[in-house]
């Protein structure tokens, strides 16, 4: 906030610390660039640890490649959302982009859910080997999750919660693809909690740090 | 601006200059008082500034500023309501019975012009406008008086705020 401080003195001392600045590539653009990189990380954690046993005839399944797909597209949606929100006077309707892909995936786990608790009851809300999701997921997106928040930091000063919110999911459901493909998850219902969980728990923790972002936006200024 | 993100300083105060008088008007249709606009131009004028990196010259400056200017007005309208500002209805402020007095300062707006427009309304937009907003009534009272139920009345308002700004023009997105 500017104060008590004359208007014609600030836009003076704005003109004065007017330093030459690099214009930002278009958001599609910046989107891809983020996205390569991102996916690279994935492959390479992908690599690692070598696809997880019993993935062919998973993904066989009816339905079995839907959530790969669905948290993937979200993912990539949610991305190209939050590189456009972020610059001022583009539309607020690209927070809508993520909306029917992320549906179709969380009524995919809604239904596995169900199947699962036909055939398991509740045996499958065991607390298993469920947790390493969450934290896979939790890591995973704050490896990919720290460039993306520096190569969104302008979305703070206009749409801080609802860039982050974006980047947040962006970042939550292509970790919980990835992690369909390496991890080794024994199909209960658990996992699919924690794997919600850690999604709903990332895209909470952006939103926040968006909001805190956003209002200390102006606080540090001239 | 092109020449402000490549640091043209005499360009890009003449900019800003040149910015001051429609975003004072912006600011003064949806804020109660001069004070609060300005305020609210200063933080847009920072905002500007810091987010000068974010526009893309092949893409029109309008909706890039005020969707600015809409942020940093929001944002002042949020930390009035938490000082304890009520505003009657959603940036129906800019209507007061000294609305013309207010209008002043920008050149843009005679009372007669206001009065013509105001008169201008349909019966039910003018009256309910002038209840709530000239006679400075509540909505109950506004209600009594005009037989139109509160609701009806903050509809009617509300149309007759969005027709005079619409006549008036200024910067919309």
């Amino acid at each position: 906030m500017a104060g008590d401080l004359d208007t014609d003195d600030l836009i003076a001392r704005l003109a004065l610390d007017a330093r030459p600045v690099r214009r930002l590539a278009p958001p599609a653009l910046r989107a891809t660039v983020w996205l390569l990189g991102a996916l690279a990380a994935m492959a390479a954690i992908i690599a690692y640890h070598g696809l997880r046993p019993g993935l062919a005839e998973a993904l066989a399944e009816p339905g079995g490649w839907l959530s790969i797909l669905a948290a993937g597209a979200t993912g990539v949606a949610a991305t190209y959302a939050a590189f456009h929100l972020a610059i001022p006077g583009t539309s607020r309707g690209w927070a809508l982009l993520p909306l029917p892909v992320a549906l179709l995936w969380a009524s995919g786990l809604g239904l596995g859910c169900y199947a699962e608790w036909l055939r398991q009851g509740p045996a499958g809300l065991e607390f298993g080997e469920a947790f390493d999701c969450f934290l896979a997921i939790v890591l995973i997106s704050l490896l990919v999750g720290l460039p993306m928040l520096a190569m969104l930091r302008h979305g703070r000063l206009i749409r801080p919660v609802q860039t982050a919110a974006m980047g947040g999911l962006a970042v939550a459901s292509l970790a919980s693809a990835a992690l369909e493909l390496f991890h080794e998850g024994d199909a209960r219902i658990m996992d699919v909690i924690w794997h919600v969980a850690a999604v709903m728990l990332i895209v909470a923790l952006s939103s926040g740090s968006g909001a805190a972002a956003g209002r200390s936006a102006l606080r540090a200024s001239t | 601006m092109r020449e402000a993100q490549d640091g043209d300083r005499v360009r890009y105060a003449e900019l800003l200059r040149e910015l001051l008088v429609p975003l004072r008007r912006f600011c003064r249709r949806r804020l109660p008082t001069s004070e609060d606009a300005e305020d609210a131009v200063q933080d847009i004028l920072v905002t500007i500034h810091k987010a000068r990196a974010t526009y893309d010259p092949s893409r029109p400056f309008r909706p890039w500023l005020v969707t600015i200017a809409r942020r940093r007005i929001s944002d002042r309208l949020t930390a009035l309501r938490r000082a304890g500002y009520h505003a009657p209805l959603d940036e129906a402020s800019e209507v007061t019975s000294d609305g013309d007095a207010a209008n002043k300062p920008d050149g843009v707006l005679t009372a007669a012009e206001l009065q013509a427009a105001i008169a201008a309304l349909p019966a039910a937009q003018r009256s309910a406008l002038e209840l709530t907003k000239l006679k400075e009534l509540s909505l109950a009272e506004a209600s009594a008086i005009s037989g139109q139920s509160i609701g009806s009345l903050k509809v009617a308002t509300h149309r007759a705020v969005a027709a005079l700004r619409r006549r008036f023009g200024g910067l919309k997105e």
